[in-house]
């Protein structure tokens, strides 16, 4: 399949609110991985876009030597493959992978789950699920992550499951200041507190995850409007 | 020299838990199993899996593994000498695992609106899991040309994602009230479910075709009734 028009070794397709898409940018900001940076609009879908992602028709895409790849998850153990010398984010150990890859998976059947529906019934509904699962994650960070060694999963440096939950360092403020979703609190997740505080200070997660204020007035204009270009529909 | 323990905790139905048999069976592990009933499910089942409490899981030399892709990815780590399942070229191995969660996001998905929903969403569940497999079609096509498998001439890591729900069509087609198109429609579906079927390793698990629309149609009733 020939993407003609660019001739950049790796293109991202994205969408800048889009936690999927944010984690993609991560991980490539994260390995310094050259690439150009083409925003889609959702609302009117490109034809490389629908040519990259025929199945889903979603964002992000990763476009590398005219080769499209789609699902965030994916893309992300992708890049961690091509190029693993700088930044390697997925674990060497078979059964700590397995951890990472089951919680990525816990994020988007449960937290993600719950956020989406949080913002369809516009703050009514599962705000005391959101908190249980969060609490579930805060073990899970115990259980991995060598608090000694650094505020993330990976210790110091951010590993896979830290790039795929980071969008919500930004996400989950902006839902509390715009959409009164009451988050846990820092007495019952100290840890993942930590880390959400760890990845906004991060020099590449200041670059791929659009700024609070940003993600603030976009989720607000989206309350108001009868669009239906919704995060969860738009990606993966 | 030690031996490994491995113990599959699974409900035979699950084309979940399937994905774990085939992935052991392919490689050769032995391993032991044990039927779950979901309606009392064992202490160690709830210790194995706290989170969501459901099978499949894995137990390796007493370390639970849970999701099945999950797993069988783990598993692919763990024997890798025998029957690899992840290509070695990152591409092609992401191409393997965008088809496997294409079992999960799309084909599930659809099949399980087939069994729970009602009147126009049951309609369009049918029409779901149609267009899902006519994309399986259309990948087998374009990934492995003139191939049986996603995987080529063996199966891989997209095949093991997909093949389980081979053997729930028929429970799916008497609960949608629909056939599948022939052949000649999806030529390369049939090709590949012939092939899945003849390989010895994929029948030593898997249910009856029987078996399991009657496990559907069950399930359906219970939905049913319960309206």
């Amino acid at each position: 399949m020939a993407m003609a028009c660019h001739d950049q070794d790796v293109t991202l397709l994205s969408f800048w609110p889009s936690p999927f898409s944010m984690r993609v940018k991560l991980a490539l900001l994260l390995k310094g991985i050259e690439h150009e940076d083409l925003p889609q609009d959702l609302g009117n879908k490109s034809k490389l876009l629908l040519e990259s992602n025929p199945v889903h028709k979603k964002v992000p895409v990763l476009i590398h030597k005219g080769k499209p790849i789609a699902e965030s998850a994916i893309i992300v153990h992708y890049i961690d493959e091509v190029w693993p010398g700088t930044s390697p984010l997925l674990p060497q150990d078979a059964f700590l992978r397995a951890q990472h890859r089951f919680w990525t998976d816990f994020f988007e059947k449960k937290i993600s789950d719950s956020l989406d529906r949080f913002i369809r019934s516009n703050g009514a509904a599962v705000n005391e699920e959101f908190i249980q699962d969060c609490l579930l994650l805060e073990g899970a960070l115990a259980e991995l992550g060598d608090e000694e060694e650094g505020p993330f999963f990976g210790g110091a440096s951010m590993s896979f499951l830290d790039v795929m939950l980071a969008p919500s360092a930004v996400w989950i403020p902006a839902l509390e200041q715009v959409m009164g979703l009451k988050p846990t609190s820092q007495e019952q997740c100290p840890r993942l507190h930590k880390l959400f505080g760890a990845v906004t200070e991060h020099p590449s997660a200041k670059v791929a995850l659009p700024q609070i204020e940003k993600l603030k007035e976009f989720t607000q204009a989206r309350l108001v409007s009868d669009h239906h270009v919704w995060i969860a529909k738009a990606s993966p | 020299m030690s031996k490994d323990s491995v113990k599959l905790l699974n409900f035979w139905p699950s084309m979940f838990g399937l994905r774990v048999h085939y992935a052991l069976d392919l490689k050769g592990v032995s391993y032991d199993y044990q039927e779950e009933s979901l309606l009392n499910k064992s202490k160690e089942l709830l210790e194995a899996n706290p989170i969501y409490t459901k099978i499949p899981v894995l137990i390796h030399n007493g370390k639970p593994i849970c999701e099945s892709l999950v797993i069988v990815d783990y598993i692919d780590s763990v024997w890798p000498g025998s029957h690899k399942l992840l290509p070695e070229d990152p591409y092609e191995k992401a191409v393997a695992r965008f088809w496997a969660d294409f079992g999960d996001k799309k084909l599930y998905d659809a099949g399980n609106r087939l069994i729970r929903a009602m009147g126009e969403e049951h309609k369009k569940a049918g029409e779901d899991f149609k267009w899902a497999l006519m994309k399986i079609d259309e990948a087998l096509g374009t990934i492995a040309p003139g191939k049986p498998f996603f995987g080529g001439d063996a199966m891989n890591f997209a095949d093991v994602g997909l093949a389980p729900f081979i053997c729930w069509f028929k429970g799916y087609q008497k609960v949608g009230g629909f056939v599948l198109p022939g052949p000649e429609e999806w030529p390369n579906l049939h090709k590949w479910v012939d092939a899945v079927n003849s390989v010895d390793a994929i029948k030593k698990s898997t249910p009856s075709p029987d078996k399991v629309a009657e496990f559907a149609e069950v399930i359906r009733k219970r939905v049913l009734g319960a309206a």
